[in-house]
């Protein structure tokens, strides 16, 4: 087992530096650069050739005049003291330009993974136990709904109800008071009343599809001899359900996990973005438009990292879950 | 589901209390209302000995805000928060409120100048040397004094060869740079090679282009330059400190309001008011009036909307898009503010440039033909690019500056603009049928499509913005197109995202192009009229002009008639005299155009003001970033106030 998981570690290197390649080359393929708006900006300021040497200088400064191979590695080659270069927008590091949204978007990722199991779960096992009844019906209904929506337009729904009903629009993680204010007991809460419909939003996708696939593997599994067997050997129906049933049916959510991370970061960042939090996801999406190449790489390989990491924690944690499994 | 239902609704009403603004009890004995000479956090200061008094804080002769407009109530109250939205990092939008702290600067109506900084202004007889006067005792927001000093050490700067800032264009007569004395605390001589009589102008100009540049706080930034403090080799860490008002909070300001905290990489920023701004009210109180601003980052249009709808926004300019009017409308009672109709002063929301040296040789020629110009033109449907574009918000008209502008401040002005205005701006098929026909292009081919001299089949490529960039540019487009098809010109539309539209017009790749076209000033900005910059519809000509016929294509016909026209209009000292230089290119435009096709303009610009909050203009333009609006009606004497009395 160890060696399995030194082994994949190993293996994630040469994944990531491909990844690293391909983000760092695909976003510079569009014509012009970061700089090119910022002539546009500083001829419409100065209007004359002087303006043109002041963005060459920059252009020194930024390393733009460089080719792309030498900016590449000279990126790539900063990681190992964590230096991601310094985004153009914002004049100062890519590191402290995460760092300062990164806090929000783990809360927001995380808190709606544990939202979509929490739901997810026990609604598939309901579902199943209860096949073709109303009650399953209705959750299937509801499900594919879940799953047919995307979080976005949920999102705008959900915030022109909460307006139209109520008067206040949803946006943000905090009532104005509270915005930027030092953390109390009120703010704790303020918080939480904001956060549900992020989570909800977020999270409203993966709790479907995930019931879905619970409920399909545990009709699976119901329906097999060692369940009939526990059944006869008259062990009551709940235990040969959630003891026998589930923990073979929840193999293939566990290896569903480690999808399930990038997604909810990028599913966050539309998210987001609808909603006006402060996460990554919008500096993402700024930073590919303005290519502020840094910046954007930097958050891609990230969220490939995380990508690579959830699978592997996902390997490890159905080799735990299910002794059957095992990585030699 | 009815108690789940009423739970969130709970949830949700308490998530939008919104604690009022209340004031700290320990100021309730400092003078209020319009008794207080200052904010009363201030005079709170001042008696606990962090601050001097009042009189140490304002220059000898302050600033007077001018307030006579329609909408301003009376003098205000202090305090308060006014919230805000920006949509990039760069804070632009929030600038040209409360970041024109300019020597000089344009006036409200926009058809002159008025002091700043500086205190007056003169020149010499022959227009060779401009002596500022500051105001005595300014200060920067950390107390130590603004003088002259400031503005030599920025002009160093530009002169330094190891810094990456060259002089502004403005100081250059003849590629020769001007000299700055300083002979004494508040007195800025500027010496220029030759008459240089638009100085005046370029530093009220475009708060990016003028006060976010030359404000520099010496004292302040010295600190990391090589020169005075050895720590450093170079100019890295100063480049990052120099012009960043809106990203350094540790950099003294002149802003009324200056950068306190940037949360979030830019997500929020809050900025409190600078207790040593220079400008008064008519009763010699200090402004601003209110205390904080904090804005926000929303990124999607939606999102403001709805921010806006419910007056969770005080104030707000620019962002608000025409196209919701009527819900802006809607929403006014519920939301508690009103909505009112500034214009953006545009001459064409889309106007078509037609590039005069288009790439294609035979599209070149037929564009430098008046009549297939005149074709294009009279081809446009421009009342259903109004009703479908922009639900009948505009006015379809050529392609101009703006109707505001002070070039046609007069009867005589108006007039002529008017002519322009109306010139080539009829919807006549007919006409433009047989224009074409008139210049030989009456071959078709078997799609009906006219046949070029070459033999080939008459197509146009025209670039437009990318619909999630501008919607109703990108609406208007496909009218043109469908126009100019029915016309029997094949159009291939080319939806460009980001920097790559502007690039091309720059390098001059573009046969037809879509742009928001809107100025004031052809003093300082001339190139929608007078072909003095590589952009535009006379990207080759204007290379060639800028760079002193040393790169791209010499001025022919009515262009080197406009470019003749301006190098006069530059060496003008009489303003009268000027204005009749732009009116005589104007009427080139009108006899040998059009060269920019027009389509609709005069959008509204919507500005959000809740019922709280006081003093905003009825009126304004906010099209053209020139003359800084509404910077020029003193927003820092606007105020927020519940309820009726003061």
């Amino acid at each position: 087992m160890t060696s399995y998981v030194i082994r994949r570690i190993i293996l994630g290197v040469p994944t990531l530096a491909a990844i690293s390649v391909i983000s760092f080359f695909i976003i510079q393929l569009p014509e012009g650069d970061f700089l090119d708006r910022k002539i546009a900006q500083l001829e419409q300021e100065f209007g004359d050739r002087s303006s043109l040497e002041r963005v060459e200088a920059l252009r020194v400064r930024y390393g733009l005049d460089r080719p792309l191979w030498n900016r590449y590695i000279n990126w790539v080659a900063g990681f190992a003291r964590g230096d991601f270069g310094e985004s153009f927008e914002y004049e100062r590091e890519v590191k402290e330009v995460i760092w300062e949204r990164l806090g929000f978007t783990v809360l927001i990722s995380l808190g709606s993974l544990v939202l979509t199991y929490m739901v997810a779960i026990p609604l598939g096992i309901y579902s199943a136990t209860h096949q073709h009844k109303w009650s399953d019906n209705l959750l299937t209904m509801v499900s594919f709904i879940g799953m047919s929506i995307p979080g976005f337009l949920l999102a705008l729904g959900l915030m022109v109800f909460a307006f139209e009903a109520f008067g206040v629009p949803l946006c943000g993680l905090f009532s104005l008071e509270y915005e930027g204010a030092p953390w109390s007991w009120g703010k704790f809460e303020d918080l939480l009343k904001h956060l549900w419909i992020p989570l909800i939003v977020v999270g409203i996708n993966g709790t479907a599809e995930l019931m879905r696939i619970m409920r399909g593997n545990l009709l699976d599994v119901l329906g097999q001899p060692f369940i009939n067997t526990a059944r006869a050997k008259g062990v009551k129906e709940w235990v040969a359900i959630t003891k026998h049933a589930v923990r073979i049916a929840i193999n293939p959510l566990i290896s569903h996990m480690g999808m399930s991370l990038p997604r909810l970061f990028s599913g966050a960042a539309l998210v987001s973005i609808v909603l006006g939090l402060p996460t990554v996801g919008p500096l993402l999406l700024r930073s590919l438009l303005n290519e502020d190449i840094y910046l954007s790489g930097t958050i891609l390989m990230m969220y490939s990292l995380l990508l690579l990491i959830g699978n592997l924690l996902a390997d490890i944690g159905l080799a735990c879950a299910d002794p059957r499994i095992r990585y030699e | 589901m009815r108690s789940l239902k009423a739970y969130f609704g709970v949830l949700i009403a308490l998530a939008g209390c919104q604690a009022q603004q209340t004031a700290d009890p320990d100021l309730s004995h400092y003078p209020r209302g319009l008794e207080a000479r200052e904010a009363p956090t201030l005079a709170k200061l001042v008696d606990e000995g962090k601050l001097p008094p009042l009189e140490m804080r304002l220059p000898e002769n302050p600033l007077v805000a001018r307030h006579d407009y329609d909408g301003y109530e009376g003098a205000g109250v202090y305090g308060g928060t006014w919230h805000h939205i920006h949509a990039a990092a760069d804070l632009g939008i929030w600038k040209n409120v409360g970041g024109y702290t300019a020597l000089i600067r344009w006036n409200r109506e926009c058809n002159g100048l008025e002091s700043g900084l500086a205190e007056s202004w003169e020149y010499n007889e022959d227009g060779t040397i401009l002596t500022l006067r500051l105001r005595k005792g300014l200060k920067w927001s950390d107390g130590h004094p603004y003088t002259s000093e400031d503005f030599a050490f920025y002009y160093e700067l530009c002169l330094d060869e190891r810094h990456q800032y060259n002089p502004p264009v403005w100081c250059l007569v003849d590629g020769t740079p001007m000299t700055v004395e300083t002979p004494d605390a508040h007195t800025i001589v500027m010496r220029f090679a030759g008459p240089n009589w638009l100085v005046p102008l370029w530093l009220a100009t475009n708060v990016a282009n003028s006060c976010d540049i030359y404000n520099i706080p010496k004292h302040y930034m010295i600190q990391f330059h090589p020169d005075y403090n050895p720590e450093y080799k170079d100019f890295d860490e100063f480049e990052r400190r120099w012009n960043k008002t809106h990203l350094n909070p540790e950099r003294p300001s002149l802003w009324p309001w200056c950068l306190a905290r940037i949360e979030g990489a830019g997500y929020r920023v809050v900025l409190e008011r600078n207790p040593y701004y220079y400008v008064v009210d008519d009763l010699g109180r200090q402004l601003p009036y209110i205390d904080r601003v904090v804005t926000q980052l929303v990124p999607d249009h939606q999102v403001r909307l709805l921010k806006i709808l419910a007056g969770e926004v005080d104030c707000q300019f620019r962002l608000p898009k025409s196209r919701d009017l009527s819900l802006y409308l809607k929403g006014q009672k519920k939301g508690g503010y009103t909505v009112r109709r500034w214009t953006d002063g545009s001459g064409g929301d889309p106007s078509v440039v037609l590039n005069w040296s288009a790439p294609d040789p035979v599209l070149r020629e037929l564009i430098r033909e008046q009549r297939f110009r005149k074709a294009l033109a009279f081809a446009i449907d421009r009342d259903k690019c109004n009703a479908i574009a922009w639900q009948g918000l505009l006015q379809p008209q050529a392609a101009t500056i703006s109707e505001e502008s002070w070039h046609f401040d007069d009867e005589e002005g108006r007039v002529l603009f008017e002519e322009w205005k109306r010139t080539y701006s009829e919807y006549n098929r007919e006409l433009a049928d047989r224009l074409l026909d008139d210049i030989g292009l009456d071959e078709r081919d078997g799609e009906q499509y006219r046949i070029r001299p070459d033999g080939r089949r008459l197509s146009i490529v025209m670039d437009v913005p990318a619909a999630n960039e501008h919607q109703e540019q990108n609406d208007v487009s496909l009218i043109i197109a469908e126009n100019w098809r029915a016309l029997g010109i094949e159009v291939l539309i080319n939806a460009q995202q980001g920097a790559e539209r502007y690039l091309s017009m720059r390098l001059g790749r573009h046969t037809v192009s879509l742009t928001h076209e809107a100025e004031m000033d052809l003093f300082t900005y001339p190139d929608w009229v007078f072909p003095t910059s590589p952009r535009s519809w006379h990207p080759k000509v204007g290379e060639w002009y800028k760079w002193g016929g040393q790169r791209g294509e010499p001025p022919t016909g009515p262009l080197k008639g406009l470019l003749d026209i301006y190098d006069a209009m530059k060496k003008e000292k009489d303003i009268q005299k000027r204005h009749e230089y732009v009116r005589q290119a104007v009427r080139i435009h009108i006899d040998q155009g059009p060269f920019v096709i027009g389509t609709v303009a005069r959008r509204p610009a919507l500005v959000i003001v809740t019922d709280h909050f006081h003093n905003v203009p009825q009126k304004g333009i906010l099209g053209t970033w020139a003359v800084v609006q509404p910077a020029t009606s003193y927003p820092e004497q606007y105020y927020i106030q519940y309820g009726e009395s003061k």
